[in-house]
């Protein structure tokens, strides 16, 4: 007799189970929310909207330029938008054309051995690796059919010592560069926006 | 007939999990790569495209010579200087002599016009804090160097020539030393004229009473006054302020002469 209950009773909650488990199912089939009841959608609505705007900033930077120790803008009230051209870093560790590091600098100053003589401030190798990188967007611009002006941004750490500033720029117009644009940071005149006064 | 356990319909769920893992990782990394301080250039002609570009003029004689602004920064101060040999030496010699309350004034200024014999003479701006632990680019007196500019900028026989652009010209000379900021400080404080807080002044021209334009009232300025200063908008409709000298040119320092 207890047999023929117990297997009453498994049958039973058999038959309970699979309508739970049906219930369930369908439950969850009607909501569409996963197991947990973790609704997301706004979360992911979100995020679109976040790594959309991320993408674009990127993006449109003209120049990206990744500050550390080594490299710090000064700040300055320009209001001079940067443009699309080569650059050259000078850190407080390498000068660098584009991204490849060329000429070391220690404590201040490039190795007098790196210079053209005592008297000019040329510096051979540095003139080279710029003759060859301006050479090559020479061409992607005939390519592209753009005019091409020789001009170059600089960006230096805000504790470049003249000389060396100065050493690159020689050296850059010895390579046929006219024109250089320095990247710093904008900061408005004084405690706010530029306004009229009285 | 076995009945066929009817097939579940192809209910396709949109997993989410490997969404959210690129979105999860991809916002920190582009979050890092993002600069959030705006970028500006500072556009600096080469010494010998400044050279090039100086046309020959002809009918220079019959028009007033403008002098040719040098400032040379040094660790001493600022020497303001005047390159260009048609200014009579004594006509620009009270600019350069050294400001109220700085050593050497009224002995004999400079009268060089070579940027590079500057240094021999007294500073024209002395430093403003003696502290040796501090900057150089903390210690400079920025707020002279912005008056004294400002006085030469406005002195009616020149106001309207420096307005021409080929005489917007202002170079600058450092020593070896000198920080890349202490430069573009000096470039900033150069480039646009201010309104004194107070002051009430408008739109520059020849016929301005100069000293109201002056920062500090009369004495010493000190750096907030110079901070505090906003532009003067500029004539034209629009927040262009009214320039004062906007084209900064770089001087190469004597060849050899390291220091």
């Amino acid at each position: 007799m207890s047999e023929q209950n117990e297997l009453a009773m498994s049958d039973e909650a058999r038959i309970l189970e699979q309508r739970a488990k049906a219930k369930r199912r369908s439950r969850g089939r009607r909501a569409g929310e996963s197991e947990g009841g973790l609704n997301i959608n706004s979360m992911m609505d979100m995020m679109v909207i976040i790594i959309v705007f991320l993408i674009k900033s990127v993006g449109s930077e003209p120049i990206q330029i990744n500050q550390n120790d080594d490299l710090r803008l000064p700040n300055s009230t320009s209001t001079l938008a940067p443009e699309d051209m080569m650059v050259m870093s000078i850190t407080k560790q390498w000068v660098m054309v584009e991204d490849e590091s060329v000429i070391p600098i220690n404590d201040g100053q490039i190795d007098p051995s790196a210079l053209q003589s005592a008297t000019s401030a040329v510096i051979p190798e540095l003139q080279s690796r710029i003759e060859e990188q301006l050479n090559e967007q020479e061409q992607w611009a005939r390519i592209a059919g753009r005019e091409f002006e020789k001009m170059v941004t600089i960006i230096s750490d805000s504790q470049t010592p003249y000389r060396v500033l100065t050493q690159v720029m020689i050296t850059a117009a010895a390579a046929g560069v006219t024109n250089f644009k320095f990247a710093v940071i904008q900061r408005d005149q004084g405690s706010g926006v530029m306004s009229t006064g009285g | 007939m076995a009945r066929k356990k009817r097939s579940e319909e192809p209910e396709i769920e949109l997993n989410l999990a490997p969404i959210m893992n690129m979105v999860m990782i991809l916002i920190p990394l582009i979050l890092t790569m993002v600069e959030f301080d705006k970028k500006a250039v500072l556009n600096i002609s080469s010494p010998q495209n400044a050279q090039s570009t100086t046309p020959e003029d002809e009918e220079v004689e019959e028009e007033t010579p403008v002098p040719k602004v040098v400032i040379y920064i040094s660790s001493d101060g600022f020497r303001i200087g005047n390159q260009n040999p048609e200014v009579p030496g004594e006509l620009f010699q009270p600019f350069a002599n050294p400001i109220n309350g700085c050593p050497g004034g009224g002995a004999e200024g400079t009268t060089s016009n070579t940027p590079h014999d500057l240094a021999e003479h007294p500073a024209t701006i002395c430093l403003a804090d003696n502290d040796e632990s501090k900057p150089l680019v903390q210690r400079l007196d920025y707020p002279s160097l912005y008056n004294r500019l400002a006085e030469i900028r406005l002195q009616p026989d020149w106001y309207d020539r420096f307005g021409e652009e080929n005489n917007s010209v202002i170079s600058l000379l450092a020593d070896p030393e000198v920080p890349f900021e202490a430069l573009v400080k000096a470039m900033d404080t150069a480039r646009y004229f201010l309104e004194p807080v107070g002051s009430g002044v408008g739109v520059p021209s020849g016929a301005a009473n100069i000293s109201s334009y002056m920062l500090g009232g009369g004495g010493r300025p000190s750096l907030a006054d110079l901070e505090d200063a906003l532009y003067i908008d500029g004539p034209a409709e629009g927040l262009d302020p009214v320039p004062m000298f906007p084209d900064p040119v770089l001087l190469l320092p004597r060849p050899g002469s390291e220091g």
